[in-house]
């Protein structure tokens, strides 16, 4: 069997992190297909790329391409009228990303090399496709004769893709983070199926954020999971593409299980730092240490079941309160697909104005509400005395508690020992979320 | 007039804000202030890790084999590979295992296998209300 050789297609970006403040300011880097290339390369893979970038930017990527130690790096063509430039507001994905594609509607893609040319010049046994703007359609069809395997990244700039396509495609792989996945196939295996039902697929790989990943097989009707790894996490952007990289390689041959834990640890090396060197030093460690470091326990929670997971947000949720953080938190747990809880937007709020069984009622609501919770984030937005004892009567229950203190009023000594995690912000709210729930394997 | 920009490609570099900790709840304590959480935030291998209340420390070797703790001050190291799918702190003076680090400190074991060595202290034991171990660790 030929050594493994990817093509990888797709766009270039410039990542700008509004959120990631070095002494040049927001960091950037080379994203699109440049993740992929980092995890390629940082286990010494034999890789080439194919792009679409605007023209400025073909100097520093044939520099970087370089240093990379691609075995190629070929241009499909031009970006005219918008820089390829995606400001990220929240790199850590704590909630949306809220990317930003700047002036992104008037781009203009131009052509000038033929796939067809740059599979000749390469020989790939594989190719690794990132839909983009481009006519990815018009990509995918002139592959129809490629004797390699297809693999796509299903999650952007996906619509009509396979329309007409009749070959086989090897990979179609999804992250609970896009909208095809969570709305189109309503977050399920089934729905996935379903729309691909006259499609020839050998494998669906679904990648579940925070909570790891699967892998269907339709013909051996066999799905193999891998947990996901909690590191600090420094950003998210590109960590699927990196999953992706390695998961498509012929590392461990038939072992896919072993494959998609490799992918998932490289995957968290690559969250944890903006250093390609030090993501190469560890992804490198990883690989050569995986027999023991796949022994580590990791966190699973499937994207479905955590609907299912009832989490009380504790706060002084009044209307002379700015609540912004706790509503930004709701979101983020939504985003998760958590399924947050707020008592008083629930069950009212309890004024001066209030008749007592009024008020009684509401407290044995809440009190009822509490019961059915899993988990309990109380959000201190100052010293609320409300939130603190919600907090006391769901410990004492037996369940886990955490406490989200922005503004650093966790001073008292039983406010600080009774909560499982104390966090500072929401990014570590909502790893503190998945410590909590996810169930370790 | 001038304008702010970001320099050129490649010029990130990991900054030297080693050191996290726990706050004696098992907290990883890397963020900033208020808010999403920003600023680089990078911390791979911390130089200490404070404050840590250990995992299991009633079904770990030393409590099983002496219904007792070491005291508070007594020396403690991590054990330099994976035991039973976790990283375990064992007790400097006779080797018994004392529990497991909890699961958010398990990207040490990179550091561990670039030649870091742990060790430290406890801060704090005990057997009520359950038995229990806080150490911080130094590298």
């Amino acid at each position: 069997m030929p050594e493994q050789t990817v093509l990888v297609i797709g766009e270039v970006f410039i990542d700008t992190h509004l959120d990631i403040i070095d002494e040049n300011g927001p960091l950037v880097r080379l994203g699109g297909v440049f993740h992929a290339a980092r995890a390629f390369a940082s286990l010494d893979l034999n890789y080439a790329l194919a792009y679409y970038a605007p023209a400025y930017l073909d100097d520093d990527i044939n520099e970087w391409s370089l240093y990379l130690n691609t075995r190629g790096c070929y241009k499909l063509g031009n970006i005219n009228r918008a820089p390829n430039i995606m400001l990220v507001n929240e790199s850590k994905e704590a909630g949306d990303q809220g990317y930003y594609n700047i002036i992104k509607d008037q781009a203009e893609y131009t052509d000038l090399e033929s796939i067809t040319n740059i599979v000749d010049i390469v020989n790939p046994t594989d190719i690794l496709l990132f839909p983009g703007r481009y006519d990815t359609s018009k990509i995918i069809r002139s592959l129809h004769d490629f004797a390699g395997k297809i693999h796509i990244d299903f999650h952007y700039d996906i619509d009509c893709i396979l329309n007409d396509i009749d070959r086989r495609i090897e990979s179609i792989i999804l992250s609970t983070s896009s909208a095809f996945y969570k709305e189109t196939c309503g977050g399920t295996l089934a729905g996935l199926l379903e729309h691909f039902s006259d499609k020839e697929i050998y494998q669906f790989l679904v990648k579940e954020n925070r909570g790891g990943s699967f892998c269907y097989i339709p013909s051996e009707d066999r799905q193999y999971e891998s947990a996901s790894y909690y590191v600090p996490t420094m950003h998210s952007v590109g960590v699927g593409d990196v999953y992706n990289s390695i998961f498509i390689s012929t590392l461990f041959e038939a072992d896919v299980a072993k494959r998609m834990r490799l992918a998932a640890l490289c995957a968290a090396k690559y969250a944890e730092t903006m250093s390609y060197e030090k993501f190469k030093e560890n992804a490198q460690l990883v690989y050569a240490n995986i027999n023991e470091i796949n022994e580590l326990v990791g966190i699973r929670l499937p994207w479905t079941e955590r609907k299912l997971i009832n989490i009380y947000l504790a706060a002084p949720d009044f209307p002379d309160v700015d609540t912004s953080l706790l509503d930004r938190l709701n979101e983020c747990l939504l985003y998760h697909n958590f399924a947050p809880r707020l008592p008083i937007r629930e069950n009212g709020i309890a004024s001066k104005a209030l008749r007592y069984e009024d008020e009684l009622s509401i407290y044995q609501k809440d009190v009822v509400l509490l019961d059915e919770c899993d988990l309990l984030i109380a959000v201190l937005l100052y010293n609320d005395p409300g939130t603190l004892v919600e907090l006391g009567m769901f410990k004492q229950a037996g369940k886990q508690t955490i406490i989200f203190d922005p503004f650093n009023y966790c001073e008292n000594m039983f406010v600080r020992h009774t909560p499982d995690y104390l966090c500072k912000n929401i990014a570590e709210v909502i790893g503190a979320v998945y410590l909590c729930m996810g169930k370790r394997g | 007039m001038g304008s702010a920009g970001s320099g050129k490609f490649g010029t990130y570099r990991v900054g030297n804000g080693q050191t996290t900790g726990g706050t004696g709840t098992g907290s990883g304590g890397a963020g900033a202030g208020g808010g999403l959480g920003g600023g680089t935030g990078e911390i791979e291998c911390p130089s200490v890790i404070e404050n840590i209340r250990l995992e299991d420390v009633a079904i770990s070797d030393y409590y099983v084999n002496h219904q007792s703790l070491p005291s508070r001050g007594d020396p403690v190291e991590l054990n330099n590979n994976v035991y039973k799918g976790r990283l375990v702190v064992k007790a400097t003076l006779t080797g018994e295992f004392l529990g497991n680090l909890p699961t958010q400190y398990n990207h040490l074991i990179n550091c561990i296998k670039k030649g870091m060595q742990y060790s430290g202290a406890i801060v704090a034991s005990g057997i009520t209300p359950v038995p229990f171990v806080v150490v911080t660790l130094h590298a």
